[in-house]
C-alpha cells in the first residue's frame, strides 16, 4: 500500500508502472479545491513479454482504482506496441471501468492532415512488406538470427494474429481515437501552452513531433527524401527489393500485386540473359552452375543447400539483409512521430519532460519553438526549449534508454537543474533477450552522473545507497529521495512513484522552492 | 606443328576506368574505356574461373543465373574481351574479374610472393568429442590429418584431432557480381566472397547517373578494387577485422581506398588525359586532388574519399583542398571519416613526392622559370608528367602494401602503420634521397597521426626497434626450422616432389602433392612449418631461452602465474598460435638481397567486458559466461607479435609487439567495446545477429544509413 508522506495531496505524483519493457505513466495533479487531475501517458509493454496478458489488466485496474475510474487526459504518444499494447491486452478494463475526458494524440494521427495520411500509408505498406521479408528470411538457417532481430523491430508494430492477442498498434491507436465518451485533441508543436482544467499553475508545452517533413524523417537511412516523392512508374530501392520478394514466389505481399511492367523493370537484365534457377540444370552451362553453386530450388527448399559441399558459399539470402535497414528506417520514423511534452509546474517553475521515444529529428526541432512568457505580450520575453530543458527536474528517458533517443548536446547536457531525476522504463533482462543495448552503457552512466544517482528503473527501482553515493548523493539526500519515491509493496510490485511539491503561484522565495525540490530537509 | 607458341604475358580485357556513368559525359568518355592488362592464366574456365578467382553470377533476388563468360573463346581473345556494356551480364563478369586480377597483381608485385586468401576455419560441431588417440603417446604430427577437397577444384582440409577445428584451404576468392539489390558491396569473410549489389539511382540526386536507372557496383573500378583489397588484407592479417580499436575497421576501409585510388594513378592513359586537360597550375594540389575526388564520386557507395581531400567551396564554386587539422585523429571516430584521415595523409605524401619529382621537368620546359605559359601543354611534357605521376603512384602503392608485413598481427593503429611504412621502406631503400619517408612523416604529423609512445618524431625513432641488446636470446633453434622452410618454399614451386611430412600427416590420402596447385602447396608448407616452429618453441631444447624469447615478443610462455584467462594447452602450457610465416626475399635498388622471415604469433585471453568485474577462476576456465549465479559477459583479448628474423645472422631484426599482459591495452579495449563511442542504430537492434557475420556489409551500409 502506498506510504503516505508529508508531500501528501498537495504535490504532484508521477507514477511509473512496472509492467516490463514499455511505457505507462500516471501523473496526477492536485486540483483547486481538492481532488486530483489524472493524466495517463501510454500503456504498453514490448511484444514477447510472457506476463503481458495478466500484467496489463492489473496495470489498467490499478489506474481505474487510483483515478476512481476517471482519467482526465489519456495520451497515446506514438504507434508502437510497447506504448499501446495495454489498450488491447486490457481492453475490457479500459472500456468498462475507465472513462476518459480527453484523448491527446500527435497531429501525425490526424486523418485529415495530408502529411500525416501520407506517412501512415507509407508505413502500412512497409510494415506489410517487411513482414514478408522476415518470413522469407526465417526459412533460411543462416538468417535465422537476423530474421528474429527483424521480427523484434517489427514487434514494435504489434505481432501477427495470436502473438499479439488479436490486434495491431493501428487497432490500438484507432481505439483511442474512437472512444465514444472522449474528446480527441490532436496536439501540434508550438501551440500555446495548454492548461489543465481545474489545476492551478500547470502548463503543458507541446514540443513534438515536428511538422517538418525533413525533420520528422531525420534518421531516414536512405538519405534521399524517401519514397513519397517518387515519380509514378519508377522504382525505388525499396521497390526493387520488394519486387524481388514477390518474384521469388512469396505470396505474402501486403498490398496489391506488383504491376507486371514494373516487375520486369526490377530485373537488372533483359529476359534473354536470364536463366531461371529452376531451368539451370537444363542449360548449356548446367555443369558449371552445379559445380560452383548447386542450383536447384528443390534442394534449397529441402534445406539441404547448406549441408551440400560448398554450400557455405551460397548467397541465397544475403540480399535480404537490406530489410534490416528498411525496418530501422521505419522504426525511427515512427519514433520520431512521438508526442513530446513538457509539464511546467508554476510559471518559471520546475518542468517534467516526457519526450516519449523521440529521436534526433524530433529533439532538434524543439530548438525552433518558442512561446511568449506572458501571453498578453506576444513580443515580450520568450520561453524556449532550452529554458524548459534547463528547468527540467524529471526526465522520462526516451526509448527505454537506447542511445539514439536522448539527444546529447541539445538535450541531456542542457538539463542543468541540480534536482534532476530520471525515470527509465526499461527491463534490461528483456532487452538483453532481444539483444538490445538498453539502457545504453554510456548514456546510463551519464544519467546517473547528472542525477547524482537519482534514477528510477522499471526493473530495479532506485539505486541502492552505496551505488548512489558513488555519484555524489549523501545519505540524507538518499533518504529524502527514498521518501519521495514510494513503491507498491504488495505482491504485484506494480508501480513506483516520484512525488514533487507543487506551488501553483510563482514563489517569492525561489531559493526555498529549489531547496525543497532538491529534497533537502527544510531548516 | 614444331612447337606451340609460348603463353602470352597478358590478356587484354576492356573495361571502364571509372564507372559507366563517366562514359556518358563528353569530357571523360574518351578515357573511361580502357583495356586492363591482366596476367595471362592458362586454361581460364568459363565464369571466369582461374587460379585466384571464380566469378559465379547468381542473382538471388531475380532468382536466376547469368551465363558465364568464356574469355578463352577465340572471338573474345581477338578483340580484348567483350565491349563495355551495362546491359550485358557477361561484360560485368569480365570487368569484375579484370579489376580484381589487377589488384592481386599489385599486391604480389609489392610483396614478392603469391597472394593467398584466408583459410576457412571450421568450428567442430557442437558436442563433438575430440578424437584423441588413447594409449600411445601421439607424435605431434599425428594431431592433424588431411581431408580431400569437398568440391571440384576445391582445397584440402586440415583437421586437428585434439580441438576438432579444421582449416580448409580456399583456392579462389568468389565474386558474385549481382548478389544484392542494394547500394552496397562487401567482402564476406565467412563466404570468402565478394558480393556486389545493384540499385536504382536516386531520383533526387542522381549525380551523373541516369535517374532511376540501375547502377551496378561491379562495374565501378574502385568498388571492385576496394573489395578485393579487403579480401587480400584479410588473407594476410586475419585479426584486423576484429573491431578492437577505433583505428581497426577504419584502417581496413582506408587501406582499401588507398589501393583503389593509387591503382587508378598507375594507368598512364587516364593521367595523361587529365594532365593535358587541366593545364595551368599542374603541380598544385588541386588538379590531382580533384582527380582523386572524381574517383571518390564514381565510387558510389564508398564515400571515404569524397571529402577526404577537399571539397568544392560553395561560395566560389571552386575546388579547394582540405586543410589538415592536427586534432582530426583525436576527434573523428566514425570508421569512414576516420578512414578518410589516413587516405588524405597518404595522398598528401604522394603529392609532395610528385612535386619534388616533376620540379625539374617544369624548369626545363619553361626555360628555368618554372612558370608555365598560357595555352596547351606540350604533349611531350604531358607524357613525361604522366609517367612521373604514374611511377610515383606505383611507388607509393608498393610502400603501402609492403608495410603490411611490418604491422602487428592484432589491434593495429594508424601510428603502428606509419611505423610499418617507414620501417618497410627503410629495409628496401636505405638511402632515402627522394625524401619519400620524410614526406610520409610530415603528412601524417599534419593530421595528428603519430605513435603516442615515442619521445621524438624522426625516421630513426619511428622505425620499429630491433632486438633489444640487453636480452640475448639464442634463436638458432627457431632459425633452423625457418631456414629449412625458406629453402623448401622457393624450392617447391620449381619441384613437384612430395615432401616427407605430407605423407606422414596423411596428406597423400587426401590429394597427390603434384596435383595440388602451386599456391596450395605454398599454403600447406607454411602451415607445416608454422607448426614446426610452434613445436620448437615448446621444445625442451629451447627451455633456457624461452623466457627471454617471451620478453622479446610480449607473449606469455611460462607455466607459472599466467595472466587471467590465458588459453592453456597441454600440461598447462600457454597456448599460442603461429599465425603465419612469410618469407621475405627482396632485392633492393642497390642490389642488396634480403633473406628474412616474417612471423606472426598470437595469443588469446578470455576477459570480462566490464573492467570492474572480478570473475572467479572457474569463469576464466569455462567456455560459458556464467559465473555461479550471475552472467559476466566476456570477449577475447588478443596479443601477439610480428617478428622479422634475419636467417643468416640469426638476429631478430624487428619485434613488433602487442603484449598479451598489457593492462593498458585491455582497459582501452574494454572501454571501446562497451560502447565509449556511439554505435550505429543497427548495433542497438541487430547486435551480432548480422554484424558478427558480415562486418563489412554493416560498415558499408551503416555509412549509407547515417545522416
Amino acid at each position: 500500500m502506498p506510504t503516505t508522506s508529508k508531500t501528501g495531496d498537495a504535490g504532484v505524483r508521477v507514477r511509473m508502472y512496472r509492467q516490463g519493457l514499455g511505457d505507462c505513466f500516471l501523473i496526477s495533479f492536485p486540483k483547486r479545491g481538492g481532488g486530483r487531475f489524472h493524466l495517463v501517458i501510454d500503456c504498453g509493454v514490448i511484444l514477447g513479454t510472457d506476463t503481458a496478458a495478466t500484467r496489463m489488466p492489473q496495470v489498467a485496474r490499478s489506474i481505474a482504482r487510483e483515478t476512481g475510474g476517471r482519467v482526465d487526459v489519456l495520451v497515446g504518444t506514438h504507434e508502437h506496441w510497447d506504448h499501446l499494447s495495454g489498450f488491447i491486452q486490457a481492453r475490457d478494463v479500459w472500456e468498462k471501468e475507465i472513462r476518459v475526458g480527453e484523448v491527446w494524440l500527435a497531429w501525425t494521427e490526424d486523418p485529415s492532415n495530408a502529411l500525416a495520411a501520407e506517412l501512415d500509408r507509407d508505413r502500412k505498406r512497409k510494415v506489410a512488406h517487411l513482414r514478408a521479408a522476415a518470413q522469407r528470411m526465417s526459412g533460411d538457417a543462416a538468417f535465422g538470427a537476423a530474421a528474429e532481430a527483424l521480427e523484434g523491430v517489427l514487434g514494435f508494430f504489434g505481432g501477427l494474429g495470436a502473438a499479439a492477442g488479436g490486434g495491431s498498434t493501428r487497432d490500438a491507436m484507432e481505439g483511442l481515437a474512437q472512444r465514444p465518451e472522449a474528446r480527441v485533441v490532436y496536439r501540434r508543436p508550438g501551440e500555446p501552452p495548454v492548461s489543465l482544467n481545474g489545476v492551478d499553475g500547470v502548463r503543458v508545452f507541446v514540443l513534438g513531433p515536428p511538422e517538418d517533413r525533413t525533420l520528422i524523417r531525420k534518421s531516414d537511412p536512405t538519405k534521399r527524401g524517401a519514397e513519397v516523392y517518387e515519380l509514378a512508374g519508377s522504382m525505388s530501392l525499396a521497390d526493387t527489393f520488394f519486387a524481388g520478394l514477390g518474384l521469388s514466389g512469396d505470396a505474402a505481399m501486403g498490398n496489391a500485386a506488383m504491376d507486371p511492367e514494373l516487375a520486369e523493370l526490377a530485373f537488372p537484365f533483359d529476359r534473354k540473359h536470364r536463366i531461371p534457377a529452376a531451368r539451370a540444370a537444363r542449360s548449356r552451362h548446367a555443369r558449371f552452375f552445379r559445380d560452383f553453386y548447386g542450383s536447384t530450388d528443390e534442394e534449397r527448399d529441402a534445406g539441404r543447400d547448406a549441408e551440400r559441399p560448398g554450400g557455405w558459399r551460397r548467397v541465397d539470402s544475403d540480399w535480404l539483409g537490406v530489410a534490416a535497414d528498411l525496418a530501422l528506417a521505419l522504426d525511427s520514423d515512427t519514433n520520431n512521430t512521438s508526442l513530446a511534452m513538457a509539464f511546467e509546474l508554476g510559471e518559471g517553475g520546475p518542468v517534467l519532460l516526457f519526450p516519449a521515444d523521440a529521436q534526433v529529428g524530433n529533439w532538434e526541432s524543439w530548438q525552433l519553438l518558442s512561446w511568449p512568457a506572458d501571453p498578453a505580450q506576444p513580443d515580450g520575453a520568450k520561453i524556449t526549449a532550452d529554458d524548459l530543458l534547463g528547468r527540467t527536474v524529471l526526465y522520462k528517458v526516451g526509448h527505454h534508454g537506447s542511445h539514439n533517443a536522448t539527444l546529447r548536446q541539445n538535450g541531456l547536457e542542457k538539463m542543468t537543474s541540480p534536482d534532476l531525476v530520471a525515470l527509465i522504463p526499461v527491463d534490461q533482462a528483456m532487452a538483453t533477450r532481444k539483444r538490445w543495448k538498453m539502457p545504453f552503457g554510456s548514456l546510463y552512466e551519464r544519467l546517473k552522473t547528472k542525477t547524482r544517482g537519482r534514477v528510477l528503473r522499471v526493473d530495479q527501482g532506485r539505486l541502492p545507497l552505496e551505488e548512489a553515493e558513488k555519484y555524489g548523493l549523501t545519505q540524507a539526500e538518499w533518504k529524502e529521495f527514498e521518501r519521495r519515491t514510494p513503491e507498491d509493496t504488495g505482491p504485484d510490485a506494480l508501480w513506483i512513484e516520484y512525488r514533487l511539491d507543487h506551488r501553483p503561484k510563482r514563489s517569492r522565495r525561489p531559493s526555498s522552492t529549489r531547496r525543497a525540490a532538491r529534497g533537502e530537509p527544510a531548516r | 606443328m614444331a612447337h606451340a607458341p609460348s603463353d602470352p604475358p597478358f590478356r587484354m580485357l576492356r573495361g571502364y576506368a571509372f564507372d559507366p556513368s563517366l562514359s556518358t559525359q563528353l569530357e571523360t568518355a574518351v578515357v573511361n574505356e580502357m583495356a586492363f592488362r591482366v596476367r595471362w592464366e592458362r586454361g581460364l574456365g568459363p565464369g571466369p574461373v582461374g587460379e585466384y578467382l571464380e566469378v559465379v553470377d547468381y542473382d538471388p533476388a531475380s532468382g536466376c543465373f547469368y551465363e558465364p563468360v568464356e574469355l578463352d573463346h577465340p572471338a573474345l581473345l581477338a578483340q580484348d574481351g567483350l565491349t563495355p556494356s551495362e546491359g550485358n551480364p557477361q561484360f560485368h563478369q569480365q570487368m569484375a574479374y579484370a579489376v580484381a586480377m589487377v589488384t592481386i597483381a599489385n599486391f604480389e608485385r609489392a610483396l614478392g610472393r603469391k597472394a593467398l586468401w584466408s583459410p576457412r576455419e571450421i568450428r567442430p560441431p557442437d558436442g563433438a568429442k575430440p578424437a584423441r588417440r588413447r594409449g600411445k603417446q601421439t607424435a605431434p604430427e599425428d594431431q592433424y590429418f588431411f581431408d580431400p577437397p569437398a568440391v571440384p577444384m576445391g582445397g584440402c582440409t586440415k583437421r586437428n584431432r585434439e580441438t576438432g577445428w579444421s582449416a580448409e584451404y580456399v583456392p579462389r576468392l568468389r565474386l558474385y557480381p549481382h548478389a544484392l539489390r542494394q547500394a552496397n558491396a562487401y567482402y564476406s569473410p565467412d563466404k570468402k566472397a565478394l558480393l556486389f549489389g545493384y540499385f536504382p539511382a536516386s531520383e533526387n540526386e542522381p549525380g551523373s547517373h541516369y535517374p532511376g536507372g540501375l547502377v551496378f557496383t561491379c562495374l565501378s573500378h574502385d568498388v571492385v578494387a576496394h573489395e578485393t583489397t579487403h579480401a587480400l588484407l584479410d588473407g594476410m592479417h586475419r585479426r584486423f577485422i576484429e573491431d578492437t580499436h577505433p583505428d581497426g575497421l577504419a584502417f581496413h576501409e582506408a587501406f582499401a581506398d588507398i589501393v583503389a585510388l593509387f591503382q587508378h594513378f598507375t594507368y598512364p592513359e587516364v593521367l595523361r588525359h587529365q594532365i593535358a586537360h587541366t593545364r595551368g597550375d599542374l603541380a598544385s594540389q588541386s588538379l590531382l586532388g580533384q582527380l582523386a575526388q572524381q574517383f571518390g564520386q564514381a565510387m558510389g557507395s564508398h564515400g571515404a574519399l569524397r571529402d577526404a581531400l577537399g571539397r568544392v567551396n560553395p561560395e566560389t564554386g571552386k575546388w579547394e583542398p582540405r586543410q589538415p587539422d592536427p586534432d582530426d585523429y583525436l576527434n573523428v571516430l566514425e570508421p569512414h571519416d576516420r578512414g578518410a584521415i589516413l587516405v588524405a595523409a597518404v595522398f598528401d605524401a604522394f603529392i609532395s613526392i610528385y612535386k619534388t619529382r616533376v620540379g625539374d621537368l617544369f624548369r626545363i620546359a619553361t626555360g628555368g622559370t618554372g612558370v608555365v605559359q598560357a595555352g596547351a601543354l606540350h604533349p611531350d611534357l604531358v607524357n613525361r608528367l604522366a609517367t612521373e605521376a604514374a611511377k610515383t603512384a606505383q611507388h607509393v602503392l608498393n610502400m603501402c602494401i609492403r608495410a603490411l608485413d611490418y604491422c602487428p598481427p592484432v589491434d593495429i593503429t594508424y601510428g603502428d602503420y606509419l611505423r610499418a611504412l617507414i620501417t618497410a621502406d627503410y629495409e628496401i631503400v636505405r638511402d632515402d634521397d627522394r625524401g619519400y619517408r620524410v614526406a610520409f612523416i610530415e603528412a601524417f604529423r599534419r593530421r595528428g597521426i603519430y605513435p603516442r609512445d615515442l619521445r621524438t618524431l624522426s625516421e630513426d625513432t619511428l622505425r620499429w626497434s630491433a632486438q633489444a641488446e640487453e636480452v640475448a636470446c639464442d634463436l638458432e633453434p627457431l632459425c633452423e626450422v625457418l631456414r629449412e622452410f625458406v629453402q623448401r618454399h622457393t624450392y617447391l614451386t620449381a619441384q613437384n616432389q612430395e615432401p616427407a611430412w605430407w605423407a606422414a600427416m596423411g596428406g597423400a590420402k587426401a590429394a597427390k602433392w603434384d596435383e595440388l596447385s602451386g599456391r596450395e602447396r605454398i599454403f600447406w608448407t607454411m602451415e607445416h612449418y608454422g607448426m614446426q616452429l610452434n613445436l620448437r618453441i615448446n621444445d625442451p631444447r629451447f627451455d633456457a631461452d624461452r623466457d627471454r624469447f617471451a620478453r622479446l615478443t610480449g607473449l606469455f610462455l611460462s607455466t607459472a602465474d599466467p595472466p587471467p584467462g590465458l588459453r592453456l594447452g597441454r600440461e598447462g602450457r600457454p597456448r599460442f598460435e603461429v599465425h603465419s610465416i612469410r618469407p621475405a626475399m627482396r632485392a633492393g635498388p642497390d642490389g642488396d638481397l634480403l633473406s628474412e622471415v616474417v612471423i606472426s604469433i598470437t595469443q588469446a585471453r578470455k576477459v570480462p567486458l566490464d573492467p570492474a568485474a572480478f570473475p572467479s577462476p572457474e569463469w576464466y576456465r569455462s567456455r560459458s559466461d556464467v559465473d555461479g549465479e550471475t552472467e559476466i559477459p566476456s570477449f577475447t583479448f588478443r596479443g601477439g607479435c610480428t617478428l622479422i628474423l634475419d636467417l643468416e645472422s640469426q638476429q631478430l631484426r624487428y619485434a613488433i609487439v602487442k603484449r598479451i599482459d598489457s593492462g593498458n591495452r585491455l582497459r582501452r579495449q574494454q572501454a571501446y567495446r562497451s560502447g565509449g563511442t556511439l554505435p550505429g542504430l543497427r548495433a542497438t537492434y541487430f547486435g551480432d545477429a548480422l554484424g558478427g557475420r558480415e562486418p563489412f556489409a554493416f560498415l558499408h551500409a551503416q555509412h549509407e544509413a547515417e545522416p
